[in-house]
C-alpha cells in the first residue's frame, strides 16, 4: 500500500471584493509565512520543503506563465516548482501523487487569484470557450450555469425559495468564518427579490467576486507526524472531465461528478457514502449547485435536493460550514479552499464554526462551464 | 489573516491584457463554416460507431475516438429549443444588449444541440420544445454567427 | 499489379508524365529514380520542360533516388500518409540531392484515381482577433514605494538583511536568502551599461496589444551604488543604439561600459515609464 500523505498546515488570506493594496506576491507571502511557522519547515536543499506547487491562472493574472513572477514568494527560487492551471484542488492531487510516488517527502501548495483585477470575471471565463462556435454567441461561465440551472430546475424539486434559503444560510455560516469578512448576509426575501442574472439564476445566487490566497503543507506520513500534532490524511481523490460542448452533455445528469466521486470513494474504501462524512464542503459557485452537487456525490437522493434543503439537510450534514463559495472565493481556488476548510475542521482548528469531533470529510472542486470538470477529495484524521 | 499593514504607498495602475490571436478553424471547421456561409447549409458529422450526429462537427469522436473527417451529413436549419436562459447582465463580450435569450437548439437530424441566440420573441414567452429556424447573417464573420440568430417558426 | 487504398501502383506511376506541369519545369534537367521495391523501379528524365518515364534497373546516374514500399508511395500520393512522418519512420528515404528531389516533386499535379474528379480546394478559415480585458494592477506596498520614487526622480532598491544584495525594482523578499527585505536604498540614477539586447523582432505588448517599434535596445544598467549582477533593466535611447559599449567582468577583469543617465518624462505618474530611457552621459 502506498504511504499515507497528510495535510500538516493550512493558511489563507481573507477573501475580499478588492484587495487593491496587495499584489499576488503580497497575498502569497501572507500565506507562506504562517505555513512555515506552523511546521518549522524551510526550503533548505537537504531537509526542506521538496517542491512548491502553485495555483494560478494566466488570464486572471493577465500574464502568461503566471507562476514565473511568483517563484521567490513560493520559496521556489532555484528549486522545484510546478503550476496547476486548473481548479486548485488539483494541487492536492498533484502533491499526493508526488509524495506517494516517493518523489518528495514534503510539498507546499499555494494558490492565488485576484478576480478584482480584470474588468469582468465573465470576460475571463468567456475566454474558456472556442472562438468559432461558442464565444461568438457570448457564452461565459455564468450563462452556461444559467443553462444548467434551468436543466436542473426542470428535473428536480429545487425551487426559487430553496435557492434563497441556500444563499441566506451561506451568509449566516460565513459570519463565523474570519476568512470571509465581507460575505453578504441576506434574508430569504432579499434573495427572492434580487434581479435575475441568467434565468433562473438570480444576482444573489452568484458567488461574490473576491481576491485571496490559500495554501497548505503536505507531507509523507513519517514527516507529517513529526511536524504536526494532527495531520489530516488524504485517503481518496478522484476527478472526471466531461465534454467541452454543452450540447454534448446532459447538463442535469451530474455525469462527471458521479464518476469523480465513485473514483474517490473507491480509493478511500467507501462503499456507501451516505452518513460517512462529518463535514462536507462543495464548490457552490451558484446556489443551485449546492443541492445539485450533493445529489451527484450520492449524498442526497437524485431529484430531491429541494426536500433536502427544506428538511434542514445542509445543517444536519454539516455542508459548507465555512459559507462555501457563496461566501466568496476566487473561481480557481474554490476546491482548494474547500479542502482547506475540511482540513481545518478535522484538525479542530475551525474556531467558531468547528463541528464537534469531525473525523472524516469530503471536499469538492469544479471547473469549466456548467460543471465540466469535477474533483472529489476524501480527508480523514486518525 | 487580516492584512492591516501601512497602505500609504499602495495604489493601482490601469492597464490591459491585450493579445492579437490568429485562430485556425481546422479543416473540418473550415468546411463547416464555408458551407454555412456560402450555401446556408448546416453540416454535422456522424460517428458510425456510436451513431451520433455531432453539431458543430469535429474531427474525432471523443467517445469512440474514430476519425470523423469524412463523415459529413447535412442537418436541418430548423429545430427545437431543448433548454434556454435569459442573459441579463451587461458585459463587453456579449453579442447583444441585454436581456437576450441563449437557447440550446436541437437541429433536425442532429443529436447534440448547439447554443445560439433566440430572437423575435419576448424572453418570457420562450418555452422548451418550441420550434425555431435559423436566420442566416447578411455579412459573414466566418463563425457560427453566420447564423445570425434563430427565430420561432411553425412546427 | 497489386492495389493499395484501391489504387493500382502502375496507374500512379504511368500518369506521372501527363501530370507533369511543363510550364513550371523550365531550366530543370536531370534524372530522378523511384525504387518501389517489389513493385519495380523507374527513371524519370526531365529535360527542356518535358518529362519521360521508363522502367529502369540501374538508377546510379540519377540526381536523387527515392526508395519506399508501394503502399507508402500510393498512400502519400492520395494524401492518406504523411510524407514527413514516413521519412521520420524511415519508410521512405531519399538518396542523393534531396533538395532537387523536393523541387521535382512539386512539379506534378495531384494524382486522382480513375473516375474521380478534382475537388475544389478547401478554403481554410482563419480568424484574427485581439482579446482584450482591461485590468487594474495593484502595486502593493513595495512596488508602490519604488514607483512613487520614480515620480520624484529617485531610483530605489531594497537590500537583503542577510546577503546585502540590492534588488531594483525591489521585491518583497530576497529569493536567495528567503527573508523579507527591510532596508530601502537610493541608487543611481547614473550608471554603466553592462548588457544590451538589440531587439529586431518585438512581441506584441500585452498592455496594448500592439507591437513596439524596432530595433530597440533593452539594457541592463549597473547603477551607481550597485555591484555584480545588481543591474537595472530599462530601454536605451534608440538613436544611440550603435554608439554604446557594453561592460563586463570576466575572471575579475573589469571592462567598463558606456556611462548612462536616465531621461525623465515630463509628466511623471509613478510608473516605470517615468524614465523614458537611458542615454549616453557624455
Amino acid at each position: 500500500m502506498a504511504r499515507r500523505v497528510g495535510i500538516c498546515a493550512v493558511a489563507q488570506t481573507t477573501y475580499q471584493r478588492d484587495k487593491w493594496h496587495e499584489r499576488f506576491q503580497g497575498m502569497a507571502l501572507e500565506v507562506l509565512e504562517p505555513l512555515l511557522a506552523q511546521t518549522g519547515l524551510d526550503f533548505s536543499e537537504d531537509k526542506g520543503i521538496g517542491m512548491s506547487i502553485s495555483v494560478s491562472d494566466d488570464i486572471f493574472d493577465a500574464r502568461t506563465i503566471s507562476d514565473n513572477g511568483m517563484t521567490d514568494v513560493l520559496g521556489a527560487h532555484m528549486r522545484c516548482e510546478e503550476k496547476i492551471a486548473q481548479e486548485g484542488i488539483q494541487a492536492l492531487y498533484y502533491g499526493l501523487a508526488a509524495i506517494q510516488g516517493g518523489h518528495v517527502d514534503t510539498a507546499l501548495v499555494l494558490g492565488h487569484c485576484k478576480e478584482s483585477q480584470g474588468q469582468s470575471r465573465n470576460m475571463v471565463t468567456h475566454m474558456a470557450f472556442d472562438p468559432f462556435y461558442t464565444r461568438p454567441v457570448g457564452l461565459d461561465f455564468t450563462a452556461a450555469a444559467g443553462l444548467q440551472a434551468q436543466a436542473y430546475a426542470d428535473r428536480s424539486d429545487v425551487g426559487d425559495t430553496h435557492l434563497a434559503d441556500i444563499v441566506a444560510r451561506a451568509g449566516r455560516m460565513a459570519q463565523l468564518n474570519p476568512a470571509t469578512p465581507e460575505a453578504p448576509v441576506l434574508t430569504r426575501e432579499e434573495v427572492l427579490a434580487s434581479p435575475m442574472l441568467a434565468d433562473p439564476i438570480r444576482a444573489h445566487h452568484a458567488y461574490p467576486v473576491s481576491d485571496g490566497a490559500v495554501g497548505m503543507i503536505l507531507a509523507a506520513e513519517e514527516t507529517a507526524l513529526a511536524i504536526c500534532d494532527h495531520p489530516v490524511w488524504i485517503t481518496g481523490v478522484g476527478n472526471c472531465m466531461d465534454s467541452f460542448f454543452l450540447g454534448d452533455r446532459d447538463l442535469a445528469s451530474n455525469f462527471a461528478l458521479k464518476q469523480a466521486a465513485a473514483r474517490a470513494y473507491q480509493r478511500a474504501g467507501i462503499d456507501q457514502p451516505r452518513d460517512r462524512f462529518d463535514v462536507v464542503e462543495v464548490s457552490d459557485q451558484f446556489a443551485y449547485q449546492q443541492p445539485m452537487w450533493m445529489e451527484g456525490l450520492g449524498l442526497v437522493d437524485e431529484g430531491c435536493g429541494g426536500a433536502w434543503i427544506a428538511g434542514g439537510g445542509p445543517d444536519a450534514m454539516n455542508v459548507n460550514r465555512s459559507g462555501g463559495m457563496l461566501a466568496g472565493n476566487p473561481l480557481i481556488l474554490g476546491g482548494l479552499v474547500r479542502a482547506a476548510e475540511v482540513a481545518l475542521q478535522l484538525m479542530g482548528l475551525a474556531g467558531e464554526r468547528q463541528v464537534a469531533d469531525a473525523r472524516r470529510g469530503l471536499a469538492h472542486g469544479v471547473m469549466g462551464p456548467a460543471g465540466q470538470f469535477h474533483s472529489v477529495a476524501i480527508l480523514e484524521r486518525d | 489573516m487580516q492584512s492591516d499593514f501601512d497602505t500609504s504607498d499602495c495604489y493601482t495602475i490601469e492597464g490591459k491584457l491585450a493579445l492579437p490571436y490568429t485562430y485556425f478553424a481546422g479543416r473540418v471547421g473550415s468546411r463547416f463554416i464555408t458551407t454555412l456561409r456560402d450555401q446556408h447549409k448546416i453540416m454535422g458529422v456522424r460517428c458510425a460507431a456510436c451513431d451520433t450526429v455531432f453539431v458543430p462537427p469535429r474531427q474525432t469522436c471523443e467517445r469512440c475516438l474514430g476519425d470523423l473527417t469524412d463523415s459529413w451529413c447535412e442537418v436541418g436549419s430548423r429545430g427545437r429549443v431543448v433548454n434556454f436562459t435569459v442573459v441579463r447582465y451587461p458585459d463587453r463580450h456579449l453579442p447583444r444588449p441585454v436581456p437576450f435569450v441563449l437557447a440550446m437548439i436541437l437541429l433536425e437530424g442532429a443529436d447534440t444541440p448547439i447554443v445560439h441566440l433566440l430572437e423575435g420573441i419576448p424572453p418570457e414567452q420562450v418555452a422548451v420544445d418550441m420550434a425555431v429556424e435559423a436566420v442566416f447573417a447578411e455579412t459573414t464573420t466566418n463563425t457560427i454567427r453566420d447564423i445570425d440568430h434563430f427565430k420561432p417558426c411553425d412546427a | 499489379m497489386t492495389t493499395y487504398f484501391g489504387v493500382d501502383v502502375a496507374d500512379v506511376i504511368e500518369t506521372m508524365p501527363s501530370r507533369f506541369r511543363k510550364e513550371a519545369a523550365a531550366g530543370i534537367a536531370g534524372s530522378f529514380g523511384y525504387d518501389l521495391g517489389e513493385a519495380g523501379r523507374w527513371r524519370l528524365a526531365v529535360r527542356d520542360g518535358d518529362a519521360a518515364l521508363a522502367p529502369a534497373e540501374d538508377l546510379d546516374d540519377c540526381l536523387a533516388v527515392v526508395a519506399t514500399d508501394p503502399q507508402t508511395f500510393v498512400g502519400i500520393q492520395l494524401g492518406k500518409i504523411d510524407a514527413t512522418e514516413a521519412m521520420a519512420l524511415q519508410k521512405l528515404t531519399v538518396a542523393g540531392d534531396r533538395g532537387a528531389f523536393g523541387s521535382i516533386t512539386r512539379l506534378f499535379q495531384k494524382y486522382l484515381p480513375p473516375g474521380e474528379e478534382a475537388l475544389p480546394e478547401t478554403e481554410l478559415v482563419v480568424l484574427k482577433q485581439t482579446i482584450s480585458v482591461d485590468q487594474t494592477f495593484a502595486t502593493g506596498p513595495v512596488m508602490g514605494r519604488f514607483l512613487k520614487g520614480l515620480k520624484e526622480k529617485k531610483i530605489l532598491a531594497m537590500r537583503c538583511p542577510v546577503c546585502g544584495r540590492l534588488q531594483s525594482p525591489p521585491r518583497e523578499i530576497c529569493a536567495v536568502c528567503r527573508v523579507r527585505n527591510t532596508e530601502w536604498v537610493e541608487i543611481g540614477p547614473k550608471g554603466e551599461m553592462r548588457m544590451l539586447e538589440y531587439v529586431y523582432y518585438a512581441s506584441p505588448d500585452p498592455l496594448t496589444g500592439e507591437t513596439r517599434e524596432t530595433p530597440y535596445g533593452a539594457i541592463g544598467v549597473l547603477l551607481d551604488g550597485c555591484r555584480d549582477e545588481e543591474v537595472f533593466w530599462h530601454l536605451l535611447n534608440p538613436a544611440q543604439l550603435d554608439r554604446v559599449q557594453m561592460g563586463s567582468v570576466i575572471d575579475g577583469q573589469v571592462r567598463h561600459g558606456s556611462r548612462l543617465r536616465p531621461v525623465w518624462a515630463e509628466n511623471r505618474t509613478g510608473s516605470i515609464d517615468d524614465i523614458q530611457y537611458f542615454e549616453l552621459d557624455d
